[in-house]
């Protein structure tokens, strides 16, 4: 890395070659426009602080962000579905989603503990793909570290992990059942591509993810990693009807009997980060 | 001079520098541009003052990589955002190696972003770049620490991830 400066300096003078900043005539109008809103925006600022403060207890109240609905086909199983067929083998090298499994590494390692990174498994669907990563909790370890990556198709890579893990803050304790998901804004079908990807216990058979009203469901199959995880894991791609949020609210993990072990509640949209309850 | 032809002085001897420093920082040539002439736009609403600074340049990078980390934070904040598949970041018209080096940084939190970039590319000790990110000097040199071994892994010596 002794060369870290030279590089640097290669980027900053190709942006200095190439940028387009329209000017400090454009950046003196900004500001004149800029001083003209701090001069007239004492009322509307009013205006924008009650509501919201009315959304926020809205929000609290769970009285907005209804989750959309399934699509009116309702899933009959999750085998009938191209985003829930999930894989475990090793992507080709030279393949974008191997590129990929570069970057999950790198922010796996940023995450605490010392597992090795390994790819928990991938899913396929509408064009995109979905890769998880983990790394097996070492003893004394009650946390878990995951994160999901895609190849966006359009060109560039993108990793999504907790925000515990972004700002390297302390870990948060390893929950019985975890589920995060939302949507891509992709067109899928006739909708847009959403996703959901999380964790359950090692008791659980399947998960099924439930709209508020309880009547739409998806049902997922776990990937079971082996003994170094204490946990099993899912992922699962689907079309949901337009770009909306994040659309189940309940979550539980079911036994091979059937019965729920696990339940957690989404939060509100688009995250859709849903822990125990 | 007149303090309008100060001002455009000034920015046309900073702006190519900042953009460069904050494309680092923001992974994108658009991003880098918006946070910049932002950055200069407020900078010209204090140039009274600005103008009789030493180095008025390092407020405008300041107050630009305060605007990069805030965006950096919105999107996080907003999952959708987060995940949006937009059009792939524009990057500046360079080397396969130095479009690596942007894409590895890409992957890094925003504040060892910012440490790297001031600390290698402006030349900046630990103790100056954490007044100016406002963290204490330990926080930087391990984001220092953290950054530099995330890019050896990304860009040098990178192992297999094995399957389950």
């Amino acid at each position: 890395m002794s060369d870290l400066r030279e590089r640097f300096q290669e980027v900053a003078d190709a942006a200095a070659r190439e940028g387009r900043t329209p000017g400090a005539a454009a950046a003196i109008r900004r500001a004149r426009q800029r001083q003209r809103r701090l001069a007239g925006g004492v009322a509307s600022l009013l205006v924008v602080l009650v509501l919201a403060g009315t959304m926020l207890v809205d929000r609290l109240a769970g009285g907005v962000d209804e989750p959309a609905p399934l699509p009116a086909a309702r899933p009959p199983s999750a085998q009938s579905l191209p985003g829930t067929a999930v894989r475990t083998d090793q992507p080709a090298a030279g393949t974008p989603e191997h590129q990929l499994l570069r970057h999950m590494t790198s922010a796996l390692n940023d995450c605490p503990g010392n597992g090795t990174p390994e790819l928990i498994g991938w899913v396929r669907a509408y064009d995109f793909t979905l890769l998880v990563a983990s790394k097996p909790p070492q003893p004394g370890e009650d946390w878990l570290c995951q994160v999901q990556g895609y190849p966006d198709p359009r060109g560039s890579v993108a990793v999504i992990a907790e925000r515990w893990i972004h700002d390297e803050l302390p870990p948060p304790s390893r929950k019985r059942l975890a589920v995060t998901g939302s949507n891509f804004d992709l067109p899928a079908d006739r909708g847009t591509l959403a996703y959901v990807q999380g964790y359950a216990t090692k008791q659980a058979a399947r998960v099924r993810l439930l709209t508020k009203d309880g009547s739409s469901r998806l049902e997922l199959g776990l990937v079971d990693p082996g003994d170094r995880y204490p946990v099993k894991f899912f992922v699962a791609l689907f079309s949901v009807p337009s770009s909306s949020d994040f659309p189940f609210a309940t979550v539980e993990a079911l036994d091979q009997g059937g019965r729920t072990i696990a339940r957690c509640a989404a939060g509100a949209p688009p995250v859709g980060d849903c822990r125990d309850v | 001079m007149s303090s309008h032809a100060e001002f455009e002085e000034f920015y046309g001897g900073a702006v190519g520098r900042l953009l460069g420093q904050l494309v680092l920082v923001t992974g994108d040539l658009h991003e880098a541009e918006e946070v910049v002439q932002e950055a200069f736009a407020r900078a010209f609403i204090h140039w009274s003052r600005l103008r009789d600074y030493e180095a008025p340049e390092a407020w405008v990078r300041r107050v630009a990589m305060n605007l990069a980390a805030e965006r950096a934070r919105r999107l996080r904040r907003r999952a959708r955002a987060i995940l949006r598949a937009g059009p792939p970041p524009q990057a500046p018209q360079a080397s396969v190696e130095a479009l690596d080096l942007l894409a590895a940084l890409r992957t890094l939190p925003v504040r060892q972003r910012q440490a790297l970039v001031l600390h290698h590319l402006v030349g900046m000790p630990v103790e100056e770049v954490a007044r100016t990110l406002s963290l204490p000097s330990g926080t930087v040199k391990s984001a220092l620490a953290r950054g530099r071994r995330a890019l050896a892994v990304l860009l040098d010596d990178l192992e297999e991830v094995p399957g389950p």
